[in-house]
This record gives C-alpha cells, structure tokens and sequence, in this order.
C-alpha cells in the first residue's frame, strides 16, 4: 500500500458550520457513498480532483479552505 | 461498512468453506488412490452450486437490508479499491499457473496440473476478497 500523502482535510468542521449537514447529505451532494465522505474525514481516502472541488463548492469555500498539504518540507 | 465491503465478506468466506472442501476431498482422493486424483467434474458441479446457491441467498439478505446502499452504483472510491485488489489477485493468479506450468514440464502430471490451476483461482478470488476488505479500512 503507497504511503498516504500529508493532506489534512476540514470536512468535518465544515459540515458542522453548515447546519451540521449530515454525511449522507454531504455524500449525496457530491455524488459518493456515506461510507467514502466518512473515508475522507478520517483521512483514509483522498478523493478525486472533481470530488474535491464538488465539497468545496457545497460549502461554498475554496478547494485551500478544505484541503491542506501539511508536509512543510513541500511547502 | 458499505454494500462491496459486506459482499467481500461473504463471498470470501464462502469461496474459503467451499474451496478448502473441495481441495481436501480431492486430497483424500489422491491419498486413496496413491497418486494424483483426476478432475471429477461431479464434484466441481456440486462445489460452483453451493458456492452460487450460497452467494445468491446471501446477497438476498444483504440487499434487503438496506436496499438503498445495495442499489447504488460504485463511486469512485468503490472502482479504485476493487481496482487495486483485483490487480495483485491476478499476481496470485499468474503466480499459481506459472508454479502449475513448471510442475508440469518437469513432472508431467496433467491431474495436478488441472488442481493446481482450480487452487489457483481459488486462492485469488480469496486474496481479492481479503484486499477488498483490507483497502477499504485501511485506505488506497
């Protein structure tokens, strides 16, 4: 298995600031299963471009306020 | 845990039950006879059934449920997990087969040969199912 990118995400806290949307509304909205937008919460899955930018969308923030690279070497 | 990783499971243990079954039935055979047991297609019938019958009733129970998560289509997590499992099952496939062609070039016994390939596909099907479950909790 590759080893998993330094990329954090802020879905969970974003979906709390949105009325505290549910996962499966969340997953719904972007077009993936409820176990996928649970993936990516806990960091287990990096989703597609088009993924990410569709969360960013419902959110209404940029792909940066959503994603992060956190490896400071590469920054 | 999602409708693919649940189906990995059953079909995994399913296919693990039926396939050790049949590859002891077909040890005991060869102890029997003191040699290689030739294919008994009986007995293979009898083990795809079971396996059917089984996968069938199985997913029934699954799919009826939560019929939501059953009908819905693979997204893209679900492609790339399947993706990657059943490409290192097919290393297991082409490592099974090469090991059944060298066995057979330098003893020329067609019986093993044939139980070697039927153990092969066995032994991938089992792996891709244990992948499947392996990358979905811990991620590709």
């Amino acid at each position: 298995m590759a080893k998993r990118p330094p990329i954090s995400n802020r879905v969970k806290q974003l979906r709390e600031t949105h009325d505290g949307m549910s996962q499966a509304a969340l997953a719904k909205e972007i077009g993936v299963t409820r176990q996928t937008v649970i993936a990516i919460e806990q960091g287990r899955y990096s989703p597609s471009l088009e993924s990410a930018f569709r969360i960013a969308r419902v959110f209404g923030v940029g792909l940066e306020d959503v994603f992060s690279w956190d490896d400071p070497q590469d920054s | 845990m999602s409708f693919h990783e649940k189906s990995a499971w059953i079909m995994g243990l399913l296919l693990s039950l039926t396939g050790y079954w049949y590859l002891s039935r077909v040890w005991a055979m060869s102890e029997a006879m003191g040699e290689t047991a030739p294919p008994v297609i009986g007995l293979i019938a009898f083990a795809t059934v079971m396996l059917v019958a089984g996968a069938v009733i199985s997913h029934i129970i699954i799919a009826v449920s939560n019929p939501e998560e059953a009908e819905a289509e693979e997204d893209e997590r679900d492609k790339q997990v399947l993706r990657q499992a059943g490409n290192v099952s097919g290393y297991v496939l082409g490592f099974g087969i090469f090991a059944g062609l060298w066995q057979y070039y330098f003893l020329r016994d067609g019986n093993l040969l044939f139980h070697i390939c039927v153990g092969s596909l066995i032994a991938s099907q089992v792996a891709e199912y244990a992948l499947t479950i392996f990358y979905y909790r811990r991620g590709v």
